[in-house]
């Protein structure tokens, strides 16, 4: 608990000393809270005494953490399509070294094939000689 | 009837000599690829093995996703805030994150369809196919000679020179084929590492999985409040050197604020911390398998001896943090 204190205070010194707010110092900043959220909700709990204190710790906890995850399915839709490009790619380029295999094959069948084609007019001599 | 046939036989015996010829062109022009065929093939079963442990430590399981539902119904089913609103959007949350995370997953799976491609080329024998093949056509030609009562047209000398030739082309040809699919392979995982690298990408996964982490660990110490937990494995550990094992009542002798309890609650804080910093790792030992695997496959193209001793043993240490991430115990040792 102690050591997230300090690592969202870390935060909030580095964005005060910088003067500006980037999206990953925010999103930082959000889980650190969600993270200290879920840490203090056991201690908190145990203090309660009624349902009504119970619930009002569990939504307040509920409420930081809606914030971070909402946020983190945002920042992980916009670099979603990197990885969509990048799995086409790798999809297209299995597909151009399955055909460089099958071309292989082909070559070695096709040599396969004029074999039989000799020993076929092999046995038509044969049968017309 | 027998011009014609001799003619056939000529012609026959024409194309193999220019075919023969071709085949000598080609086998000069490629001038002897570096690459090792059986090179290329291990390198593809250790691609494609990586490929799967990176998947495994890169994103959220499905498991790790159903554990994070889970473990958000306890605390809410708990505390009873079930009918809230917020209860609501955070699982819906969690289900369009996991559906985002999803569509990632499929990188890793394509890069593993890519190694398995490469893995067929590699695994072809074209060489000894094409020899063979070769030898059999002669026959097959020479029989025909036979057969219209020809002298054959190729001699056993010249058919064993034909086929060696065709049989080496072939090999060379598969080492240009296995050369170029290297290098587009490299340029693609190059392009992974790099996305992975990125600060927001790296950040992004590594957080949320943290988080979610968090919500287990809160989850977990719920439930060990309410005493639904038997320590007695973690004592059974501590007694296993001298052979010893824990009393039955244990768990009943245990109070939580006595020293034990509290000693208790200490283990079980470093075990959990340590699982929380292996995700951290298993993320940069991800993109250490990636780079080295970019290594290899540079080495392959050049002809150098490939090392995947090294890249084994990232592998190895992938998988297992993949399973101390799944499991219970976090006291195994990792080779570092």
């Amino acid at each position: 608990m102690k050591k997230k204190v300090n690592m969202s205070t870390m935060i909030i010194d580095d964005i005060v000393r910088d003067g500006e707010l980037t999206q990953d110092d925010a999103l930082d900043a959000l889980e650190n809270a969600a993270e200290s959220a879920n840490e203090a909700l056991p201690k908190a709990r145990a203090k309660c005494n009624t349902d009504a204190e119970r619930e009002k710790v569990q939504t307040d906890r509920n409420i930081v953490v809606l914030s971070y995850v909402k946020s983190e399915k945002k920042a992980l839709q916009c670099t979603g399509p990197l990885f969509e490009k990048i799995a086409e790619d790798l999809r297209a380029e299995a597909g151009s070294v399955k055909q460089k295999a099958n071309k292989l094959t082909d070559a070695v069948e096709a040599i396969n094939l004029l074999s039989d084609l000799v020993r076929l007019a092999a046995s038509l001599a044969l049968a017309f000689g | 009837m027998k011009f014609t046939k001799s003619v056939v036989v000529v012609s026959i015996l024409s194309k193999i000599q220019m075919s023969m010829l071709l085949l000598l062109i080609v086998f000069l022009s490629f001038s002897c690829s570096p690459v090792n065929i059986e090179a290329a093939k291990s390198l593809s079963a250790t691609g494609r093995d990586t490929a799967s442990q990176t998947q495994q430590n890169v994103l959220v399981s499905y498991k790790e996703y159903l554990r994070a539902r889970d473990c958000e119904a306890l605390q809410n089913g708990f505390m009873g805030t079930t009918d809230s609103n917020e209860y609501q959007e955070i699982l819906k949350n969690y289900e369009e994150i996991q559906e985002e995370l999803t569509k990632r997953s499929l990188v890793f799976e394509r890069l593993a369809d890519l190694y398995d491609a490469f893995g067929e080329l590699a695994g072809l024998d074209a060489g000894g196919q094409t020899e063979k093949a070769l030898g059999d056509l002669s026959g097959a030609i020479n029989e025909y000679a036979k057969q219209i009562k020809q002298k054959p047209p190729i001699s056993s000398d010249a058919t064993a020179v034909i086929s060696k030739i065709g049989g080496l082309v072939a090999r060379e040809i598969q080492k240009a084929k296995i050369k170029e699919a290297s290098i587009q392979t490299r340029t693609r995982v190059d392009a992974l590492v790099q996305l992975l690298e990125n600060p927001s990408v790296r950040k992004q996964l590594v957080r949320y999985r943290r988080f979610l982490f968090s919500n287990r660990k809160t989850a977990f110490e719920i439930l060990w409040d309410e005493g639904v937990y038997d320590p007695k494995p973690i004592f059974d550990d501590f007694g296993e050197d001298a052979g010893l094992a824990v009393r039955k009542d244990v768990a009943e002798r245990i109070k939580p604020d006595s020293k034990l309890g509290k000693a208790l609650t200490e283990v079980i804080d470093k075990r959990l911390e340590m699982k929380s910093e292996l995700i951290q790792r298993g993320y940069d030992d991800s993109i250490e398998a990636l780079k080295q695997l970019v290594k290899e496959h540079e080495k392959l193209e050049q002809g150098a001896p490939l090392d995947l001793a090294r890249l084994r043993t990232i592998a190895a240490e992938l998988r297992s943090i993949a399973v101390l991430l799944s499991k219970a115990k976090t006291s195994v040792p990792i080779s570092q």
